[in-house]
């Protein structure tokens, strides 16, 4: 048995929650906002031709794993990330680097969790959280959705690690390894925001960044002729869902963007850094709106001044917004 | 934006949020329920889930659709991914998801069918309705 005196805390996204949370373990303090930023965790797409639960995806968020990997490259942190075909392996794997003193974050399926709570029992495969310890078949578990710490026995761990179904983890597991003395945060910043900048700005492809959103409002205005109003009111209940399920922290990450470009303001000693980071607080509003108006039209008791027309503009405002925003963030080295 | 506690459907965990306030440019975080607009949209997802299995269950009782059918649909799946989860071919999984095809089905692949949902494999052939 092995339980690491691993600290449990809450976050408003899983993967920059247990990111921020494994660092803060090995004596890096990080704040999640700034391991999201980082790890340039802020994304949008629109899939129209790939569908999820019956309608179209629409991702807020970059792929699984990003985030954690980006943000320890970029601050030149050492990790060990794998992933495995045998699920006893894994689970051997797991174990062994546990009783080294590391604490683990592992990638699952949300659909077979038994702490999750049933509202959240989809087949979501790019859940992350943290196992800590374990005393014979049962394992300590740090869920950063979950108020306290959790447990979960051998064989359940097993099979949400081996979830299957789109992104699965495959027993994917990943923990730093060794920190370097000395970190300096601010070229992984600049670097982290360059990124970000180009994928919301900068990708020449319709249906990604700005772009993606400005797409997705034109269809989202055509959809109540073109699906009729119930299949319209599911389509926009999964935009809505995508943006602030579980995991998001809210406004498809916005808030969690912009509290990092604050941090960065501070770090990187630039003001205009705090502009657009109270810019990004405003447009991340703008999308508690659009989400707010938009339920009311998935439980039909829109106004009809409140119809698809109007979320449609106020998605073009969020687009048009985030351009500008993210224009000047890309020259944040110049 | 409203927030009304007696209005919540779901209240079974509080998570983190952050928020931005306009006035005092501040961003915040605080622990507390989904809110009460998106928790709309999260029963919007399981009333539509609901519905799907409804249709299927209708279906199994017609005898135009398989009791695998159904279960897969209960249990939010599709062929892809419980050919995953059994290590079937997919054309084998659409073959019994038809009454005629899961006539058919081995007791061994019965068995694997039913571990996959978690049930019997009395519940599998027969589902009670």
């Amino acid at each position: 048995m092995i339980k690491l005196d691993y600290e449990h805390r809450q976050a408003g996204h899983c993967e920059s929650g247990v990111t921020s949370n494994l660092l803060n373990y090995h004596k890096f303090s990080i704040s999640e906002p700034m391991a999201f930023g980082i790890g340039t965790g802020l994304f949008f797409s629109y899939l129209p031709f790939l569908k999820m639960q019956h309608a179209p995806v629409t991702s807020f968020r970059v792929w699984p794993g990003m985030i954690f990997n980006r943000a320890t490259k970029a601050l030149g942190i050492t990790t060990k990330i794998s992933r495995f075909r045998n699920p006893d392996e894994s689970m051997l794997a797991l174990n062994e680097a546990l009783l080294k003193g590391f604490p683990v974050g592992l990638q699952v399926g949300t659909y077979h969790l038994p702490f999750f709570p049933p509202e959240y029992r989809m087949h979501y495969n790019m859940h992350n959280m943290v196992a800590y310890g374990f005393e014979g078949k049962n394992y300590f578990i740090s869920d950063t959705v979950i108020e306290q710490r959790v447990g979960i026995s051998y064989e359940d761990l097993k099979r949400v690690r081996f979830a299957k179904g789109p992104f699965a983890p495959s027993g994917r597991m990943y923990y730093p390894v060794q920190v370097p003395a000395g970190i300096d945060i601010r070229p992984a910043i600049i670097k982290g925001i360059k990124k970000t900048a180009h994928n919301m700005s900068g990708v020449p492809f319709p249906l990604i960044g700005a772009k993606g959103i400005r797409y997705l409002s034109k269809e989202l205005r055509k959809w109540p002729r073109k699906l009729g109003e119930e299949k319209a009111a599911y389509y926009l209940g999964q935009v809505l869902r995508m943006e602030e399920e579980i995991g998001t922290a809210g406004a498809g990450f916005r808030f969690l963007y912009g509290a990092f470009l604050n941090e960065a303001a501070d770090v990187l000693n630039k003001d205009w850094l705090r502009d657009l980071s109270m810019e990004m607080g405003e447009n991340a509003n703008r999308w508690r709106k659009f989400s707010y108006l938009g339920s009311k039209n998935c439980k039909k008791r829109a106004k009809p001044e409140e119809s698809y027309d109007l979320l449609a503009d106020i998605l073009l405002e969020c687009a048009d917004h985030e351009e500008k925003i993210f224009r000047k963030l890309s020259k944040i080295d110049k | 934006m409203e927030e009304n506690k007696e209005d919540l459907i779901y209240r079974n965990n509080r998570e983190l949020f952050y928020s931005f306030d306009p006035v005092t440019k501040t961003y915040v975080s605080n622990i507390g329920y989904q809110y009460q607009a998106n928790q709309v949209i999260i029963k919007q997802g399981w009333d539509a889930l609901e519905e799907r299995v409804n249709e299927f269950r209708e279906k199994v009782k017609l005898g135009t659709l398989s009791p695998l059918a159904y279960y897969m649909e209960k249990h939010q799946m599709e062929v892809p991914m419980l050919a995953g989860y059994c290590g079937f071919p997919k054309r084998k999984i659409r073959k019994h998801l038809t009454p005629e095809g899961f006539k058919k089905i081995t007791r061994a692949d019965l068995e694997i069918y039913a571990k996959v949902f978690d049930i019997s494999v009395d519940a599998l052939l027969s589902p009670v309705f």
